[in-house]
């Protein structure tokens, strides 16, 4: 501060006490505020560096010049209206300052938005890129299973054409070699060699037998086998005879299981029973030593 | 694969076949040819043939792979009868 500045503000402070304190203060909290400005302004032109969306700082520059001019010098009588002059500069470096304030924090928003749009702009590339890479897996995936499927069905076209084979071949067999055409079912079966012949007629005795007693046993229980009904319930039993084939043998296994369990508890038992009688003979033998023996 | 007919599978096969037959549709076992039809054996009642074909399936301990009530389409001759229950058997034991 100028020497002239010094002394026209000690004929203010004479004249106008009170509002040169007033002034006083408001100077010092000007100057600090001065400091933070500055702060906010170097804030500031780093961001204006940083992202060149603060571009104007003229305000400011008006600010700076309006403190400059305290400097000057000025004539005593003019301090009271340097002083208005003055406050009427503060008001509007103020309201500069809240310019400021509000250019600060359209640039955050501004920043806030630059941001958001950035996520955003992350956003829609990281959805873009998990969508293309969930379409490249998913085209993987049916190139996969396009090719299990292909795989599949020719497996399923070999196995259908193995079996066809298989039954075309056995038809074969049974067509030519044995030329079943124009024979009896029974002739042909007392044609075969001796050992199957013999089971043969053995055999449809046997069946027919079987037949016979379980249809006489339908008919005991006023069942008939060959209505529709019983067709289809005699379907459902041939068809799950597997399962139950599968069920028995499975139960056969812990029943095995189970038997062999018990037979080695009872093995245990009968070791045990037999340790007792042992003992207990030895303790009887003992008994006998000493009556026959009272004084030991 | 074997290249001749089994005979052990055929015995089984047309013994139960015959067994069958004559239980259940009543027929001369003497009297069942190869080229009969099954219809006209059966007398046009699917059932009874139905039943016959499970008898043959029960006594041969095979599974049913066909939809009951369908024989009549499924069988046309005693010789396909005899060539179905051939091919199941001789597949079940193995041999084909």
């Amino acid at each position: 501060m100028s020497k002239d500045l010094n002394e026209a503000l000690k004929k203010f402070k004479e004249l106008f006490p009170d509002q040169h304190k007033t002034l006083t203060d408001e100077m010092h909290a000007l100057k600090k505020d001065a400091a933070y400005i500055e702060d906010d302004r170097q804030t500031i032109v780093q961001w204006e560096k940083d992202s060149k969306k603060l571009k104007n700082l003229t305000e400011y520059k008006s600010v700076q010049k309006l403190l400059d001019t305290l400097d000057e010098r000025q004539p005593e009588k003019k301090a009271a209206k340097t002083f208005s002059s003055f406050t009427q500069k503060i008001n509007q470096y103020l309201m500069k300052e809240e310019h400021y304030a509000q250019k600060a924090n359209q640039y955050y928003q501004n920043d806030a938005q630059f941001q958001t749009d950035r996520t955003q702009s992350l956003f829609q590339r990281a959805a873009q890129i998990g969508s293309t890479k969930l379409k490249r897996s998913l085209i993987d995936k049916k190139a996969s299973f396009d090719m299990k499927k292909d795989m599949v069905g020719d497996k399923a076209i070999t196995t259908t054409e193995e079996v066809a084979d298989k039954v075309s071949y056995a038809k074969g067999i049974i067509k030519e070699t044995w030329n079943l055409t124009g024979k009896k079912v029974w002739d042909k079966g007392k044609e075969l060699t001796n050992q199957f012949s013999a089971k043969f007629l053995e055999k449809e005795k046997q069946l027919s037998t079987k037949i016979l007693r379980e249809e006489i046993k339908a008919s005991r229980e006023g069942f008939v086998p060959s209505s529709k009904d019983g067709v289809v319930a005699r379907s459902v039993v041939l068809a799950t005879f597997k399962m139950t084939n599968s069920i028995s043998k499975r139960f056969g296994k812990i029943n095995e299981k189970a038997k062999e369990a018990f037979q080695y508890l009872h093995e245990s038992g009968k070791n045990a029973q037999k340790k007792s009688q042992e003992k207990r003979l030895e303790e009887r033998l003992a008994r006998g030593t000493r009556y026959a023996n009272p004084e030991r | 694969m074997s290249n001749e007919l089994n005979e052990e599978v055929l015995s089984d096969v047309l013994a139960a076949l015959l067994a069958a037959f004559v239980q259940r549709l009543g027929v001369d076992k003497n009297n069942v040819n190869f080229d009969d039809e099954v219809k006209k054996l059966a007398k046009e009642d699917e059932n009874l043939f139905s039943r016959a074909l499970m008898d043959i399936h029960e006594l041969l301990e095979l599974e049913l792979d066909y939809m009951p009530l369908t024989e009549f389409e499924k069988f046309s001759t005693v010789s396909d009868v005899a060539e179905y229950f051939y091919v199941e058997l001789a597949t079940k034991r193995g041999i084909l």
